[in-house]
């Protein structure tokens, strides 16, 4: 009979060992608690013959317990170390998980440190809003072309098809001597309203740091991360916009390194100054489509007519903004879909033939099979995705639809030439154990057999069959086939992996 | 499983535990008790040396234990390979036979 004080002691005790055995293979653990349990009671009755409360007792069973953990952990070093050496085996369906695992995790933190792909999932997150378009005059093909006269005099009358609109004037600028990183080439001179049109995520600073004569600048998210490495602090700071010393004020939204000229930097100006440093240059004008302005362009495509100053009519052309990029997910998706439709042209999908009859293949064994090949898909489809955006990013420091290009391509090519190899591979892998066959030996020779059998056999080390791919395809023995090897083949094989 | 045949290269502890269980020692803290090794030693060195197939386990029947009124044991005893991982480990460790008699030499 147990001391009533003994008994929190105990509970302890079980709870120690419950403890530990959480950390022994699930397979081994009901045994492994029934063990130590079982050793609990020999100890406690080994240290005290009376059943008195005692604390050396007590203590010694604490520390026999607390050895549980070591042996727990032996346990589980043991099942590491046996899952390792499975995994080790030439050729094992694991061996081939952890290769591909180990590629997609290279290829995911090159992307990771590719600038460009950052700046591509912004300028996607960044869509602007929808019926924002640039103007220019017909056929001035993307060059600045709308005097500041011409657009302010549009902006002083209500107009018919535009809301709102903004002007801004891009201009290159002498390298300065700052670093090539923080050296502003290109500088845009723009109307105050320009990030009100805008819109987007603008990182903006406190309103009171602002409130100075000095210019407002807006740094473009481009030269934020290029020569700031994305530090909010620079917002308040002074630059050089060429001679003029301009106030950081904000950081532009992504989607407004879109615009055309694609400026470092863009100055804030108001309509007094711009007409000042703008009045024989040409820039560009965004403008906010209205409801009836865009049915116009929907139905009239993207010309509109406007009047200058004189009332004469003036053919312009919108550059609409939409979602100019489709967004990395979108060209991934496409480029995969296509790599799947374009598979079945350059493999056979189901290639081999099994003559499993006498022995079926467990249900376990038919899963593990499938979910190898669901494996090895999803991964290549996320190295595919990943194998894409290093290839496509690679030379591209933000969005280029170059780099899209590359990207669509490179993710196709991996698509498709990694899901062929997939197919190729789960057609090479014995249907029991998933181990790569090895070993081919040549049988026969195609121009002395007459309806004789010629081709290819490969046999699985595990001792589990033998795949024969002939040589010359032929109506009785066209596609490759599983030959299943009962037990008096065993003698020959050292090493049966896997069930059978 | 992995046979180590008479690998000489056990350590003291693992030795010590086979010339435990061979003079008669066979469940843990018979052996813990015999060799003054805590529980974090024994258990896991008992692991290693089943694994190395150097020693076999096998619980005790029920009856036996009922009849006795306590849990059933889990005993341990030398396989061939242990047999003879032992032999190569008295050579090494010439004390260890003294400091654990084994059966045959009580009864001399």
């Amino acid at each position: 009979m147990r001391s009533a004080a003994c008994l929190p002691f105990h509970a302890v005790q079980l709870l120690t060992l419950r403890g530990a055995s959480l950390l022994v293979p699930f397979d081994r653990r009901a045994e492994w608690y029934e063990e130590w349990t079982s050793e609990l009671w020999h100890v406690r009755h080994g240290c005290s013959s009376a059943s008195a409360f005692s604390w050396t007792t007590e203590r010694e069973l604490a520390a026999f317990c607390i050895g549980s953990f070591q042996d727990a952990a032996c346990l589980l070093r043991q099942d590491w170390q046996s899952a390792l050496r499975s995994a080790h085996v030439h050729g094992s369906a694991m061996q081939c998980v952890l290769y591909l695992s180990a590629l997609l995790a290279l290829f995911a933190m090159v992307a990771h440190l590719l600038p460009g792909i950052g700046s591509e999932q912004d300028a996607t997150r960044n869509q602007l809003p929808s019926g924002v378009m640039v103007i220019q005059e017909d056929g001035y093909g993307g060059v600045p072309s709308i005097a500041f006269p011409d657009y302010r005099a549009w902006n002083a009358h209500r107009q018919r098809y535009f809301a709102t609109l903004a002007f801004y004037r891009p201009e290159t600028v002498s390298p300065s001597s700052a670093p090539s990183s923080r050296r502003i080439t290109q500088i845009a001179f723009a109307s105050e309203n320009l990030f009100q049109l805008l819109k987007g995520d603008a990182v903006k600073g406190a309103p009171e740091a602002l409130d100075s004569n000095i210019p407002q600048a807006v740094l473009s998210r481009a030269y934020w991360r290029r020569g700031f490495h994305s530090n909010p602090d620079v917002i308040g700071q002074i630059l050089m916009a060429g001679d003029r010393p301009v106030r950081v004020a904000a950081i532009a939204p992504g989607a407004a390194q879109r615009l055309p000229g694609a400026p470092d930097l863009w100055v804030l100006d108001s309509d007094k100054q711009l007409a000042r440093s703008s009045h024989a240059a040409r820039g560009y004008v965004l403008g906010q489509l209205t409801a009836e302005g865009e049915d116009q362009v929907i139905n009239g495509g993207s010309a509109i007519t406007a009047y200058d100053r004189a009332g004469n009519e003036i053919e312009l052309e919108g550059l609409t903004f939409g979602p100019q990029t489709n967004g990395i997910g979108a060209v991934y998706f496409f480029a995969l879909f296509l790599a799947i439709l374009a598979l079945p042209a350059i493999t056979t999908v189901f290639s081999t033939e099994s003559d499993f009859a006498s022995h079926p293949i467990r249900l376990a064994a038919r899963v593990r099979r499938s979910a190898f090949l669901g494996s090895k898909v999803l991964l290549i489809a996320a190295i595919a995705y990943f194998a894409g955006l290093d290839i496509g990013y690679w030379g591209f420091p933000d969005y280029s639809p170059t780099a899209e290009l590359l990207q669509f391509l490179a993710t196709f090519c991996t698509g498709l030439f990694g899901l062929r190899w997939a197919l190729k591979d789960q057609s090479r892998r014995c249907p029991v154990c998933l181990r790569r066959v090895t070993h081919p030996a040549q049988v026969g020779i195609a121009s002395c057999n007459f309806l004789g059998w010629n081709g290819t056999e490969m046999v699985c080390m595990g001792g589990h069959a033998l795949l024969h791919v002939p040589g010359l395809p032929t109506s009785w023995f066209s596609r490759e086939r599983w030959l299943y090897l009962d037990t008096s083949w065993d003698f020959l094989f050292a090493d049966t992996l896997g069930p059978d | 499983m992995r046979g180590m045949g008479a690998d000489p290269k056990l350590s003291h502890t693992a030795a010590m535990i086979l010339q435990a269980i061979h003079a008669g020692y066979k469940y843990g803290f018979s052996i813990m008790e015999m060799t003054g090794l805590p529980s974090g030693t024994v258990y896991p060195a008992m692991r290693r040396l089943e694994r190395d197939g150097l020693i076999h386990s096998q619980w005790e029947r029920q009856a036996i234990a009922d009849a006795e009124q306590r849990p059933p044991r889990k005993y341990y005893r030398l396989t061939a390979d242990g047999i003879a991982g032992l032999e190569a480990s008295r050579k090494r460790y010439p004390l260890l036979e003294r400091f654990i008699p084994s059966e045959e030499a009580n009864a001399k």
